[in-house]
């Protein structure tokens, strides 16, 4: 569709709702930086298909990041990673320095985690209980079944309990009355 | 959902929402999407003219087979024209994989994917310090980031007899963003000679060289661009001397024309120098986002 136009609405779109979207790729993607350029290819997509998406355009680019979210995965093995420096004397580089425990740490923590679990179990955690969308919602979204949905949310859920609270009987002992 | 996940789930929930509150977003990128869009649209156009044209040539040429090339031609000659000179009208993308980055010499560094090649001869005094900011100490709006600092010497200028004390930051995250150079100051007590601040993730590798040993403090410095699958390796750009008030917005073949870069296909490469003397370099690729930012700050001995 080459004679689509830069569209002010989709502008605005990209305005008012940048902050959310990057937070949603930030956790399918799992890293901040990859989920900057992540949002910018879903976006430019939808900027490229805004006819199409204008009627729902948050929904249109969510699909467009779940599918990025899967090529994401497919790619990464032609990434570089990041190497430790070393010093020319052998020395390695330092840890990064850690402050006292705060909300980025927390953040952290979680995103982590989220990485840990397969894209799929990911993809339907973060859709369910970060973007609050129904199964059948999250199920047009990754292209599969309901069914699939549930499994893979409990399945992400379980698995996350137990990065996230070993002694998850702790957590049901704080939060139920 | 099983029973026993019910409350872990409400408790996830809140947690993410928490967790979702600690990313920053900054400023949507919308200037940086609105040239991409433009130069796509600008690249599919010019295709879909070249196969058109070669379409039209081919319907015509029909009956006469000597249409055919003439039409061909044209059709590439407007891929050439909006992909810039070299071009063989077939977009530069996923297809160089060459991992190599010319005049890699002295220190690499490697931050976050980046690897920076610090200027030859650079003997590192200090240990370098790799620390994690956080958005109030680097810019209560940002989010924070990671920053590399190496503190070394390098050989003198030409005609001067002493080492020059040269602090290098690398930032890498929303520190970047703030593209000022005071927060070095701030966090690290000194004003880094060289600041080198990366913004944007899609550069996978840059290849700083030359970092300016200038005796008539001209800002000077190449930046070699090592994109991988994206863009081909080897794109660099070189500066001089430009004034502290002009902003250029060069198509690669102007550049090239004033010698400022040495294009290859697929990249644009956008250079601002801004009123507080900070170098921007903005390079877009075809496939990908891609905002490399080099602020060079304080460049005189």
């Amino acid at each position: 569709m080459w004679s689509a136009s830069w569209d002010p609405v989709f502008e605005e779109f990209v305005l008012q709702r940048w902050g959310a979207l990057l937070r949603t790729t930030t956790f399918l993607v799992g890293d901040r930086h990859t989920a900057e350029d992540v949002l910018q290819t879903a976006l430019l997509r939808t900027a490229r298909r805004w006819r199409q998406a204008r009627d729902n355009p948050e929904a249109y680019v969510r699909r467009v990041l779940v599918n990025l979210a899967k090529d994401g995965r497919r790619n990464r093995g032609r990434r570089v990673g990041e190497a430790p420096f070393d010093l020319p004397d052998g020395r390695s580089c330092p840890e990064p320095a850690v402050a006292e425990p705060t909300a980025l740490e927390a953040r952290d923590e979680l995103v982590a985690a989220l990485r840990l679990l397969p894209l799929r179990q990911r993809t339907a955690v973060v859709l369910r209980y970060w973007e609050d969308l129904s199964v059948a919602e999250t199920a047009a979204l990754m292209g599969c079944s309901e069914g699939t949905v549930k499994s893979s949310a409990n399945r992400g859920l379980v698995r996350l309990r137990d990065l996230l609270t070993p002694d998850h009987d702790l957590l049901l002992t704080r939060r139920l009355p | 959902m099983n029973d026993d996940l019910t409350p872990f789930a409400a408790a996830l929930s809140e947690r993410l929402h928490e967790a979702a509150s600690a990313i920053v977003p900054g400023r949507p990128p919308v200037d940086v999407l609105r040239r991409r869009f433009i130069r796509r649209q600008r690249r599919t156009r010019a295709g879909l003219a070249g196969t058109a044209l070669a379409g039209a040539a081919a319907v015509v040429a029909t009956p006469n087979l000597a249409g055919a090339p003439a039409g061909l031609r044209q059709g590439q000659e407007a891929s050439r024209r909006a992909l810039g000179p070299g071009a063989s009208g077939t977009p530069a993308t996923g297809t160089s994989n060459d991992r190599s980055a010319a005049g890699v010499s002295g220190v690499t560094v490697q931050v976050g994917g980046y690897r920076f090649t610090l200027p030859e001869g650079f003997r590192v005094t200090a240990a370098p310090t790799l620390t994690r900011l956080a958005p109030s100490v680097a810019d209560p709006s940002q989010e924070g980031g990671t920053s590399y600092v190496l503190v070394g010497e390098a050989p003198p200028p030409a005609g001067h007899a002493s080492q020059r004390q040269i602090t290098i930051a690398v930032y890498r995250g929303g520190v970047a963003r703030t593209a000022n150079g005071k927060t070095a100051t701030d966090l690290f007590g000194t004003t880094p000679s060289h600041h080198v601040v990366v913004a944007g993730r899609t550069a996978q590798v840059a290849t700083v060289t030359d970092i300016p040993v200038d005796a008539d403090g001209l800002a000077e410095f190449k930046l070699s661009l090592d994109r991988r699958a994206d863009v081909p390796a080897g794109a660099s750009c070189v500066t001089r001397g430009l004034p502290a008030s002009l902003v250029c917005r060069l198509a690669p073949q102007q550049a090239q024309r004033l010698g400022l870069i040495a294009p290859r296909p697929g990249i644009d490469l956008e250079l601002q120098i801004g009123p507080d003397e900070h170098l921007s370099v903005h390079t877009s690729g075809i496939a990908e986002s891609s905002v490399v930012e080099l602020v060079a700050d304080a460049l005189r001995p």
